[in-house]
């Protein structure tokens, strides 16, 4: 699962040209749904052929303001000439559509509102949203955003596989003990032979990205000047 | 074979009536609460709108009112315990009590929690608010929530009431007509805007079959005199499925290929049977984008030959309440074995055939599917089932 | 009578000048309006050409919704009120064309 947050007052139109730059669609955005996306971006920036358009991803998003600080606005310009460009973000899920729009994401989009931020329900809606069999990965967002100059902004991005896979004993081969100095991402049945992925110097003890049984003779992925490497 | 989730009481609170036997045969009949209001809400342009009486809204909150009135009704039709730990309460709005911003905490968060302690529930009630799918999408909500095992009973509130923000905001976008709304049609040139609350109590326990409709103990809520067909008397209504799906195009125009209302109808099509399906029921706004966009996913998803039932010519756009208010009329319809009129319609203006009437059509079918979409670019679709069974 | 001829093509000349002249101000000013009003974020009065298609992607890639809110701004700005958005595209077409439409109708 990975996490991602946006402290309160950050100057979003900085965040945005180190983490985007190329939509100007974003300036159009209200301050919950400008949010949204870059939680998203953050989260999702590296993931390769990230503009496919797909139905397997789930947005979801939750709130206590919903869409208050848009709404403020819109009432305002309701005093002389109601804005169209602020009436349509007037809604606590305009900031899964933006989201969808951006990332091409064709599958749920949901928001949900709750009293205060419970990430046992955040946790709950999660685990639900996966009921739908299309559904194998959810970004769930919390954003609170009761005017455009203080938020909590939160996202999650969770995996249908990290949620069904069972914990595994995990045997580190650096000094024993997890952390110490594993990358920590191999897990393995209990005693297996455990090789993880540090690249030794010339001549140092190497070990390498491939699980083998005791003894077998196995090759590696690394690069360095040992001969027997493929 | 996972559990199964059924309705097993239902409640609409309208302009047009509150007893859904009522109610339904006004429908038949082509009535409406629709009319032209000069000004409805101050500073607002005319507006053609199906409203609750107008007068003495500001020291009041009718949104509370219609919410607690349709939850009581439908937890008395169900029988239910509402005030149990395995009870849970979800409440379906785009924007509540929004006529109070300013005034008044106007999150929806306190507007379910004011409606769970009228209630009596003890369990911390969920808001789901995805814009004009939010009924239905409070109605898969509800059915999640079952099938997970957290609760054995879900009460699904759906309500929305109009005002100058939501009025003005429509009319800066230029999406509503100032005449009867025409679904489908091709003089169509907006919406109208409609005020309702509906409830629904779900359960996984099977309810004892009854005659018509729902195990309600209300007898105003059978249809016997309106039903044409006897071996249908019996049985109980299921959700079997319901997904929600984005089109990803635009935050409030529907996509021109319909691509989240067809994938949302690929998603739930596959657990009924085709001669199972009576109809489909539709969103049928009355815009030109909304009814051209719907034209086409019903006919990449193989769906010309299936009525459709448009119910906003009779009710106006109820947005929060539409999902569980034009579900229980749907129920309705199966079981008087008729789609209903598609009032507003004359002449169809989409460009495929599907089959929208003006008039009253008979069905053949236990099933039907309901769909809508909304803002933000999100379609949704169930499939409601009656199965038989004494 | 040739020194009338010549006053009048001067007063002419200079005329044409100054409507030239007033028609770039209003040019101007409405694109400084119009990216404020928009959100164009960035975009100065040069990145857009008088005659530049204001929709679609060869555009400044304006959507249904900048057009409602176009119409708004007429209004607020100008004083013009505008019945539809099928009216509001023509008029939408380009900066210039704008233009043309705000110095004939404006009633502010």
């Amino acid at each position: 699962m990975k996490t991602v947050q946006i402290p309160s007052g950050m100057d979003l139109t900085a965040l945005y040209r180190q983490q985007m730059g190329d939509y100007p669609k974003f300036f159009k955005m209200d301050t919950a749904s400008k949010l949204g996306v870059l939680l998203a971006e953050m989260l999702v920036q590296d993931e390769p052929d990230r503009f496919q358009p797909r139905q397997d991803r789930a947005v979801l998003v939750f709130s206590r303001s919903g869409s208050l600080a848009d709404d403020t606005h819109f009432a305002a310009s309701m005093e002389d000439f109601p804005s169209p460009a602020h009436f349509v973000y007037t809604l606590p899920n305009t900031v899964t559509g933006e989201i969808a729009i951006r990332n091409k994401y064709q599958g749920e989009t949901s928001a949900f509102v709750l009293e205060a931020f419970d990430p046992g329900e955040v946790m709950n809606q999660i685990v639900l949203a996966f009921q739908d069999k299309v559904t194998r990965s959810v970004l769930a967002l919390w954003i609170d955003a009761p005017s455009d100059e203080e938020w909590t902004a939160q996202g999650w991005l969770i995996d249908l596989e990290e949620l069904l896979a069972p914990p595994q004993e995990h045997h580190c081969c650096h000094g024993g003990g997890h952390g110490g100095g594993c990358c920590g991402r191999h897990h393995h049945a209990e005693s297996e032979e455990h090789h993880c992925c540090h690249h030794g110097e010339e001549g140092e003890e190497h070990h390498c990205c491939h699980h083998g049984e005791e003894g077998e003779e196995h090759h590696c992925h690394c690069h360095d000047n040992n001969k027997e490497n493929e | 074979m996972h559990p199964r989730v059924y309705c097993i009481g239902k409640s609409i609170v309208t302009p047009l009536g509150n007893d859904v036997a009522a109610v339904f045969n006004a429908v038949r009949e082509g009535r409406s609460a629709l009319r032209l209001y000069p000004q409805a809400f101050p500073g607002t342009e005319p507006v053609f709108a199906s409203l609750f009486p107008l007068e003495g809204r500001e020291d009041r909150s009718l949104f509370q009112e219609i919410c607690l009135e349709a939850a009581r009704k439908a937890v008395a039709d169900a029988g239910a315990d509402v005030t149990s730990p395995r009870t849970a309460l979800v409440l379906c709005s785009v924007k509540g009590e929004i006529e109070a911003l300013g005034r008044a905490d106007v999150t929806l968060a306190a507007s379910a929690r004011k409606l769970a302690d009228a209630l009596g529930v003890v369990t911390t009630p969920l808001v789901v608010s995805n814009a004009c799918i939010s009924g239905l999408a409070g109605l898969v909500e509800g059915r999640r929530l079952l099938l997970s095992g957290l609760y054995d009973t879900v009460l699904v509130v759906g309500a929305e009431v109009q005002s100058r923000f939501i009025v003005s905001g429509f009319q800066s976008l230029k999406a509503l007509s100032e005449e009867a709304c025409k679904p489908f049609d091709a003089a169509r040139k907006g919406l109208n805007l409609g005020e309702a609350a509906a409830a629904m109590v779900l359960s996984t326990e099977r309810p004892a079959a009854s005659e018509n409709c729902f195990s309600g103990r209300d007898p105003k809520n059978h249809f016997s005199e309106a039903n044409t067909n006897p071996t249908r008397s019996y049985g109980v209504w299921e959700i079997l499925e319901g997904v929600i799906r984005n089109d990803a195009n635009h935050i409030s125009g529907p996509s021109r290929t319909g691509e989240g209302s067809y994938n949302a109808l690929q998603a739930v099509l596959p657990c009924v049977e085709r001669e199972e399906l009576a109809f489909v029921s539709v969103h049928g706004t009355s815009t030109l984008y909304n009814d051209e966009m719907e034209s086409i996913a019903l006919d990449r998803a193989g769906l010309t030959d299936l009525p459709v039932s448009a119910l906003k010519g009779t009710f106006g756009h109820t947005m929060g309440a539409a999902g569980i208010l034009e579900t229980i009329l749907g129920m309705a319809a199966v079981e008087a074995g008729i789609a209903l009129p598609t009032r507003g319609f004359e002449h169809l203006g989409v460009s495929r055939p599907i089959r929208v009437s003006a008039t009253e059509v008979p069905v053949r079918g236990n099933a039907f599917v309901k769909l809508l979409s909304g803002f933000g670019g999100v379609n949704g679709a169930c499939v409601f089932k009656k199965s038989e069974g004494r | 009578m040739v020194r009338k001829a010549r006053n009048t093509t001067a007063i002419v000349t200079t005329t044409i000048k100054k409507t030239n002249k007033h028609m770039e101000n209003l040019i101007n000013e409405l694109k400084l309006k119009v990216i404020e009003a928009l959100n164009l974020d960035g975009m100065t009065p040069e990145d857009i050409a008088d005659d530049a298609p204001l929709f679609g992607d060869e555009g400044l890639g304006l959507d249904s919704i900048d057009v409602l809110e176009l119409i708004v701004f007429l209004e607020k700005n100008y004083g013009i009120r505008l019945a539809n958005p099928q009216e509001g595209k023509q008029v939408f077409q380009s900066m210039a064309v704008m233009a043309d439409y705000v110095a004939k109708h404006r009633t502010k």
